[in-house]
């Protein structure tokens, strides 16, 4: 056999994998319950290419280069696919603060915190009330105690997804069954600034997403 | 990532740039926040810019710039309605950054430059409880831009979402 044979024989390995591709991934994400045409894929069918070079990229070019690759790099794919099933990847969850029962400090009265949360500006530019300016926020959380519900204060040190230590204070309703439950913040500080670029480039991603 | 356009600040009866967003910390507390247009400026991601005081040792919101979402422009109004022109920052516990002097590194990130000296002002429930001067280092050129910038940024037409301007 000359090297042109094995070649040839390599791509034919290359043109069945391409070939029986499809079906089986349909058929492994029937078995994961997802939707067996992906929405990209559906929407690439039914785009409409605007111009003649969006056409030949989109008609030609791109599928032309997709197939070449599974065709030459089949090896890669099954290597990849193995992979991914062995050790699948995990969906990235953020980390998301929460208040636990070691934050808590002590047990408070709402008519007590109602009285010492009320804000003075000599300017008047702060309404008279409970939390100020925040005292809607504070109406709808008080609003969510139930019966048998306490208020609790908490003082929490937290690090969030980029590595920034933070300090959040402020007030958390505590079941009867003594379980964590909604809290309303009244101090957030960021204790020290992120090291290294990589942690700000995180920091400002999240600012970027809560922004939205 | 692009840098991001500083607030604005009135210390000491002069105008600074402030390398902090108070405002964000009232929207985490539940304080209610407009559809804000984020996407008009790679500068701005916040959507917004503040003018802020210190006076009296207080911190105050006393303007706000940007747009909303289905067009518009930003006021203090649209944020706090009973408040239009002053609007004490008492949510507000931490410490404000105000560069000063030349500019010894730049960082297209975020608030990240670094300029000789800062002044840190800080804050107990809008309440000033204490500054301090942080030196950073000093620049040998007096070439170097002085105060703070933001290098480069995309501005996009207010009309279409269209890239309307590159500027440096």
């Amino acid at each position: 056999m000359s090297w042109l044979d094995y070649f040839l024989a390599y791509c034919a390995v290359g043109i069945v994998i391409l070939a029986v591709m499809p079906p089986i991934n349909r058929y492994l994400k029937k078995q994961k319950g997802e939707d067996s045409e992906s929405s990209s894929l559906r929407s690439f069918l039914e785009s409409k290419p605007a111009t003649l070079g969006d056409k030949f990229i989109e008609w030609f070019l791109a599928p032309f280069v997709a197939i070449s690759l599974v065709i030459l790099g089949w090896p890669f794919l099954i290597y990849f696919a193995i992979k991914e099933h062995l050790y699948p990847t995990q969906p990235y969850v953020e980390k998301v603060f929460q208040v636990d029962n070691e934050h808590l400090g002590k047990p408070v009265e709402v008519s007590d915190v109602e009285a010492t949360e009320k804000v003075f500006d000599p300017l008047g530019a702060v309404p008279d009330l409970p939390f100020g300016h925040l005292n809607a926020s504070w109406r709808e959380f008080k609003d969510q105690m139930g019966d048998g519900d306490r208020l609790w204060t908490f003082s929490a040190e937290w690090e969030s997804d980029w590595g920034s230590p933070e300090l959040r204070d402020g007030y958390v309703v505590v079941k009867p069954d003594a379980s964590v439950g909604t809290f309303f913040m009244t101090r957030w500080i960021i204790l020290d600034k992120p090291k290294s670029q990589q942690k700000e480039r995180r920091r400002w991603d999240w600012f970027r997403r809560t922004a939205d | 990532m692009t840098a991001q356009i500083a607030e604005s600040l009135v210390y000491e009866g002069k105008q600074v740039s402030m390398c902090s967003t108070p405002l964000s910390d009232y929207f985490a507390f539940g304080g209610k926040r407009p559809n804000f247009d984020t996407w008009f400026c790679t500068a701005l991601w916040r959507g917004y810019t503040g003018e802020w005081e210190i006076l009296d040792g207080r911190l105050y919101l006393i303007g706000l710039h940007g747009r909303l979402e289905g067009g518009g422009e930003i006021t203090l109004a649209d944020v706090f309605p009973d408040y239009p022109s002053r609007v004490f920052a008492h949510w507000y516990s931490g410490i404000i950054r105000v560069p000063q002097g030349r500019q010894i590194e730049y960082v297209h990130m975020g608030f990240g430059s670094t300029y000789e000296s800062d002044l840190i002002i800080e804050l107990e429930r809008g309440v000033v409880v204490g500054t301090k001067i942080r030196h950073n280092g000093s620049v040998e050129s007096e070439d170097g831009p002085e105060g703070y910038g933001v290098g480069a940024m995309t501005i996009f037409s207010r009309s279409s979402s269209a890239e309307e301007d590159e500027s440096k």
